[in-house]
């Protein structure tokens, strides 16, 4: 219940936001059923404006909008998520190897510069171009559209990871465990890494939605995921040269859409990242609210 | 007597906290006349900045101040406005923080904050310059003109709070209030910032509240004590009296808990820790901790009463008997008397062989970097059982040793042998071996735990490590080593945070015991505790070394406590080791010039109204160019040339070994003496 209570004492633009996520979600699973009509199969029904009917109108193949906006969020919100958590857990393991120092290792501060060069490398090209580069030459497939938008966003998640890992490296406990005799490597993963994710993890929030955003993008030049799968980017893209003759729900209706997905990830993000800086607060003030144990319970042995 | 300056009846000051209201202090009731030093004592969490800065009404929304009477001079500080208040603080009340490096604006010149201070006020043109000189040459700091051009990064620590006080200074303020103002210095320069408080009231009739949680620096400059606890002044009164006849049993436990420089003497950690305001115990606050509690303390909070001329206190029992009996506050041990005879560890068994180490940092870019010289060609040996003291000044190298002798780092040169190998050789199981044999305990209890490890985890890692016991018996391990460190069996279950500082460093050693090590290296150990819970892990070490016969090396600056808990104690200074001698030769006798200084220079509860001489006056010159000769000569009042030239080797016989070519005299000891304080007009 207690859950329930401090949830509801957020503010609320994370409330909305987290409300929207979750449907964000759920419709990534159940979306496509949702629709009512079939968003891949044309219609002679052409540019009928939002109705009842077709709330969203239907665009020119007489697709209905609306249950193009509905099946799109498997394909963009999955994409987006898969895509994520690959750069996630690529990105978390170079990051360590990059950040770590394993106790003034030459091998390591040589691994380092690599992975850094590298990451300069790939984050020294326009992301947007990047992504358009990699899909083009591999092909316009699912897979390669999810591979492309991990990999343009992995440099972003080795970064956080690498800065976390320097600073948690300096911390006492890391140098207790050193002189109790732990593998450097164990240090790694049970100490340094639990403590240095928390960051990472409320990026990885804003990260969806910038995925998503860039899964559409890519469509929206035709050079994301092949159509007639039904896709927020493309349908935008089909309705643009609608609008300046009055047609407008094409584009515009699966764009809010988009927006108010995007927007609430990174609503949501920011909130994760504010919560965890609060929660971080305590620690840096000692003895805020310790824990006081009556005299008895402590004692000199005799 | 004139009026008092500053009155404070009842003073409550309370936070909202779910609903309900939290008061950290609650009654508080005090007067400073003028040209009055006022210590106020007390262990963190007690209520003590609080009380000061609602003085200066610097405490604000969501917190509540309420007092029956709150006045400076005429002004009623309840009453008055915001632009009334402006107009008081810096001209009426001189607020000194605790911290100077950072309360001081980084990207503005000395002189530029000064001449801020005095513009809000009025002064104006050439009048704010000279005034800006007068200050600082007021504080001490040489060449104003020169200090007025500088950034605060531009000046050492010591300077840095000079200016501090001196821009506290800038209005002339009728009162000072000056929280903890030398718990962030070193202690040749605490020294001279107390000093600069004593001869500030003398020579300009300031009033001064002094904040500080230890009982040396406030009984040497203050003519009365408050002593806080659990939000509420506890016992008050002349200095000398509430030190030598405590009327609070809170007062006379931490008075127990003090190591002092002149004798080792059994420490009185007082039991549990303070309450917080959220769970005050009923009754009086003290008494779950308190040795002398009668059944009334369990039911009724004791007001204060007189005890005697100009003395409160707030307890029962000297209430009813018009004083404390004069019990040992100590009934559970009647071992003091071992402690002080100790067992030099035998000469012909060095567990540490230390010869000729040296580590330089680099620092700054690759093109242009500076050598710092850590540790400059240091031998030493450490022998099994004996417990040895590093002391020495923020700078002088002896973490960097601690961490050499840990392996937490390796020496730029020389050799550190362990038990006949040497360490750089260590490799995998050897490797293994040696960390099981030798553990270190670090300062900050507060960092040296993984937030996410329960204290049994921590522990069990341990265990794991060395392979200490089948997994089955862990929990066994586990509850017998935390009840050997004093803490019950349902704290394997807590995470750190749960924890106080105390419990917290009672646990970093629990871990370090649980692999059964020939070797403790604990360095600056309690120097991030309260005063009460210093002195319970001080005890736990003695026990330690009794019953687990563990040879330990200790690292600090405080020279009293190093003096408590070893028999042989080496003085560093700049890298270079000047003076290795047995605790009780270092505590009264030491030759060379610098560890004579700096023991001279520890303020003691022993000497009230009396101040540390101050032996040395010049800056500690940068690690990045040690002098050359002996590093110690820029600041030696016994330099000669030869000493600008010469390094002094380090010899001498009897386990009792010096570098320096002109030692202190006999002369000497007895003519630099602590200086007896000046009381101004009172």
């Amino acid at each position: 219940m207690s859950a329930v209570r401090t949830w509801l004492r957020q503010p609320p633009a994370t409330l909305v936001s987290g409300g929207i996520v979750a449907a964000t979600v759920l419709l990534a699973i159940v979306g496509p059923t949702l629709a009512p009509f079939n968003p891949e199969r044309p219609t002679p029904l052409v540019l009928l404006p939002p109705s009842p009917r077709h709330v969203f109108g239907t665009d020119a193949s007489g697709i209905d909008v609306l249950s193009v906006a509905l099946a799109a969020f498997r394909v963009d919100v999955v994409i987006a998520l898969v895509s994520v958590g690959i750069s996630l857990i690529a990105g978390i393991m170079l990051g360590a190897v990059a950040g770590y120092g394993f106790n003034g290792s030459r091998l390591a501060a040589w691994a380092s510069t690599i992975i850094l060069r590298l990451l300069d490398l790939v984050q020294s090209i326009p992301v947007f171009i990047l992504a358009l580069a990699l899909v083009g030459m591999f092909g316009q497939t699912v897979r390669n559209v999810v591979i492309g938008v991990a990999f343009v966003n992995l440099p972003v998640f080795a970064r956080l990871t690498r800065s976390a890992v320097r600073s948690v490296e300096h911390r006492e406990f890391v140098a207790a465990s050193r002189a109790l005799g732990v593998r450097e490597t164990g240090i790694l993963g049970s100490h340094v890494l639990p403590n240095s994710l928390d960051g990472t993890i409320a990026y990885a929030s804003i990260a969806v939605g910038g995925a998503i955003l860039l899964t559409a993008g890519l469509s929206f030049l035709g050079a994301g995921v092949r159509p007639p799968t039904p896709e927020w980017g493309a349908e935008i893209a089909s309705g643009a040269g609608y609008i300046v003759t009055g047609q407008w729900w094409i584009s515009v209706l699966p764009g809010l859409v988009l927006s108010a997905v995007v927007l609430s990830f990174a609503l949501l993000g920011d909130a994760a990242r504010a919560a965890l800086e609060r929660a971080g607060r305590p620690a840096a003030m000692p003895g805020a609210q310790v824990l006081t144990v009556p005299a008895g319970e402590e004692r000199m042995p005799a | 007597m004139s009026p008092p300056l500053l009155r404070v009846e009842n003073l409550r000051v309370g936070f909202p906290d779910g609903g309900a209201w939290i008061h950290p202090v609650r009654g508080v009731s005090f007067e400073i006349g003028a040209g009055e030093i006022i210590g106020l004592v007390g262990e963190s969490g007690s209520g003590k900045t609080l009380t000061a800065l609602s003085c200066s009404r610097l405490v604000g929304p969501p917190a509540r101040v309420s007092a029956d009477a709150l006045r400076l001079g005429d002004v009623d500080l309840l009453r008055a406005t915001d632009p009334m208040l402006r107009a008081l603080r810096g001209r009426q009340i001189g607020m000194i923080p605790q911290d100077p490096l950072t309360s001081l604006h980084p990207s503005l010149t000395i002189g530029r904050q000064i001449n801020d201070a005095l513009t809000d006020h009025g002064v104006r043109g050439g009048e704010r310059r000279r005034r800006a000189l007068e200050v600082l040459d007021r504080v001490g700091l040489p060449d104003p003109p020169a200090i007025l051009r500088r950034y605060p990064h531009e000046l050492s620590g010591g300077m840095r709070q000079r200016a501090t006080i001196g821009l506290a200074l800038a209005n002339a303020p009728s009162l000072l209030i000056a929280d903890e103002p030398t718990t962030a210095l070193d202690a040749m320069i605490q020294a001279q910032i107390l000093h600069l408080l004593a001869d500030l009231r003398a020579s300009w009739q300031t009033s001064i509240l002094l904040i500080s949680h230890n009982l040396g620096v406030v009984a040497g400059v203050c003519d009365r004590l408050l002593v806080m606890y659990a939000g509420r002044i506890v016992e008050s009164g002349p200095t000398s009296q509430v030190l030598a006849e405590s009327m609070h049993p809170y007062t006379r436990a931490l008075l127990e808990a003090v190591p002092r420089l002149e004798s080792a003497r059994a420490l009185y950690g007082i039991p549990g820790t303070p309450p917080t305001p959220w769970n005050r115990p009923r009754g009086c606050a003290f008494h779950p901790r308190c040795a002398y509690r009668i059944e009334r303390c369990q039911v009724d909070d004791p007001p204060a009463a007189v005890v005697g001329p100009g003395r409160l206190a707030a307890c029962w029992v000297s209430q009813v008997r018009g004083g404390l009996p004069v019990i040992s506050p100590t009934p559970s041990r009647g071992d003091g008397a071992t402690l002080t005879v100790r067992s030099i560890g035998s000469t012909e068994d060095p567990l540490f062989q230390v010869t000729g180490v040296t580590r330089h940092f680099a620092v700054g870019p690759a093109w242009r970097h500076e050598i710092v010289h850590a540790l400059d060609d240091i031998s030493f040996d450490v022998h099994r059982g004996e417990s040895l003291g590093i002391v020495g000044e923020s700078g002088s190298g002896k973490t960097t040793l601690a961490r050499l002798l840990a392996l937490l780092d390796r020496p730029t040169h020389g050799e550190i042998a362990y038990d006949g190998e040497d360490l750089a050789r260590l490799r995998g199981a050897s490797l293994l071996k040696f960390r099981r044999r030798v553990q270190i305990v670090f300062q900050d209890p507060y960092s040296s735990l993984d937030p996410r490890y329960t204290v049994a985890d921590a522990v069990r890692e341990a265990l794991r490590t060395h392979r200490i016991c089948p997994p089955r018996e862990e929990d066994a391990h586990i509850r017998e080593v935390l009840d050997k460190v004093g803490l019950s069996a349902h704290f394997a279950g807590r995470y750190p945070h749960e924890l106080s500082g105390g419990q917290r460093q009672r646990v970093c050693i629990a871990r370090a015991l649980a692999v059964r090590p020939e070797v403790l290296i604990a360095d600056e150990p309690v120097s991030a505790l309260d005063v009460s819970i210093q002195a319970q892990i001080v005890e736990l070490f003695e026990q330690l070394r009794r019953q687990e016969r563990l040879t330990l090396v200790v690292v600090a600056h405080d020279l009293a406590l190093i003096r408590q808990v070893s028999d042989r104690v080496l003085t560093l200074y700049l890298g270079k080791i000047v003076e290795d001698a047995p605790a009780a030769v270092y505590a009264v006798r030491p030759r060379h010039p610098y560890a004579f200084a700096l023991g001279r220079s520890v303020p003691s509860v022993e000497r009230v109204g009396e101040l540390p001489p101050i032996l040395v006056t010049a800056e500690l010159p940068p690690a990045t160019a040690p002098p050359p000769g002996c590093r110690f000569h820029t600041r030696c009042f016994n330099a000669h040339p030869r000493c600008s030239r010469d390094e002094p080797p380090l010899v001498g016989d009897h386990g009792h070994r010096f570098a320096c070519f002109y030692p202190v005299t006999e002369e000497q000891y007895s003519s630099l003496t602590p200086r007896t304080v000046d009381a101004g007009v009172r």
